[in-house]
């Protein structure tokens, strides 16, 4: 597999380098610029490892089998939405090597992702342009609702948890994302009822939910 | 649908609403569909229309701002939409939701399903449902 690497601080780019010199078996691209990956040819099944802040034109992220953010500080929230950052698909620098190995992995598990689009497509009837305007809702709904719900459980606010649930739920049934379904309806039904065993297990159910939601996204993103 | 008159949805989903145009298409139902993404904007929007209030409401119960159960129980209040049938189309399988909006005088609680084919023969039935119920005003 192809690893690439954008990086605008030549200091970022050598710790890469030197980080990644223990991994065999993949081959590692790294650039200083958007400008200067957009200008090279992928080959396909490459993983983009990028910093968030970078000037020049957005790659087409379809181009990768999984896409990584990573900086030396949190993302703001406009430009996790714009960049449509999953929870999953941030590190903050300086990267180490088990978050490398967390990010082939990852990769691994965004393929394996299940989509039963059996919905879609007899929604679609054949209309591609319908289909693909459908992926592109979700790829603009999704981000944003992962968001919200990610606020709405660090605060506690029940109510708010799982109104954003339930809206999640239409796009897992439309795009068959059958592996969460029944946990994003029990998820849902704990949260509106507030019958909540244990806290913690809750919000880890519910980080499962937004990793598959995300993984889904990536999946989807590259049908387009 | 009876005598042309429109059809408004109020929901707040993008993709639901286009899958409900899609569908309304592909039964080849004329009725014109106005789409609202919350009961207060469903609301001022009948206010706006009292001379063309629409033959029936499609009703997402999950929505900010005023919520599908506060719309129904608004409008079941009002004397000029109070008779318009409304029809609940929700994920929520919950009994207590569905006595919820009967209390609230919906005419009909319809789950969504997992399939497209049974999401227009859900429709189908409304359709039915409305050109042969004395119910309509």
């Amino acid at each position: 597999m192809r690893i690439v690497y954008v990086d605008d601080s030549e200091f970022d780019r050598m710790a890469f380098k030197r980080l990644t010199r223990k991994f065999d078996g993949y081959e590692f691209f790294i650039f200083q610029s958007l400008d200067e990956l957009n200008n090279n040819e992928n080959k396909g099944n490459s993983l983009l490892i990028r910093d968030c802040y970078l000037p020049g034109k957005e790659p087409d992220y379809s181009r990768f089998k999984a896409v990584y953010f990573v900086s030396g500080s949190k993302p703001l929230p406009s430009l996790k939405s714009k960049l449509n950052i999953g929870a999953e698909q941030f590190f903050l620098k300086p990267l180490k090597q088990e978050d490398i190995a967390s990010m082939l992995k990852g990769s691994e598990k965004s393929a394996d992702v299940s989509l039963d689009l059996s919905y879609l497509d007899e929604l679609s009837d054949g209309d591609e342009t319908f289909k693909k305007e459908m992926i592109n809702v979700f790829l603009k709904e999704v981000p944003e609702q992962i968001s919200h719900l990610e606020g709405s459980v660090s605060e506690r606010n029940y109510d708010q948890t799982a109104t954003v649930i339930h809206a999640l739920r239409t796009k897992i049934r439309t795009f068959g994302i059958i592996a969460i379904d029944e946990l994003s309806e029990r998820l849902e039904y704990t949260a509106k009822t507030k019958s909540f065993d244990n806290w913690k297990d809750f919000e880890k159910e519910v980080q499962n939910l937004t990793s598959e939601l995300t993984k889904s996204a990536l999946k989807l993103e590259q049908m387009l | 649908m009876k005598d042309q008159k429109s059809v408004l949805l109020l929901e707040d989903s993008e993709l639901e609403i286009r899958k409900v145009e899609r569908a309304f298409n592909k039964l080849g139902f004329e009725n014109k569909l106005i789409s609202k993404t919350n009961g207060k904007e469903g609301f001022k929007w009948l206010r706006e229309n009292q001379e063309h209030l629409p033959g029936i409401i499609l009703l997402d119960l999950n929505m900010p701002v005023m919520d599908g159960f506060e719309f129904l129980e608004e409008v079941k209040q009002d004397p000029l939409f109070k008779k318009i049938p409304v029809v609940i189309m929700t994920t929520s399988r919950h009994p207590s939701d569905k006595l919820k909006g009967f209390e609230r005088q919906a005419a009909g609680y319809m789950v969504k399903p997992v399939r497209y084919s049974d999401f227009l023969e859900m429709l189908s039935k409304i359709k039915h449902y409305w050109e042969t119920s004395e119910i309509s005003y």
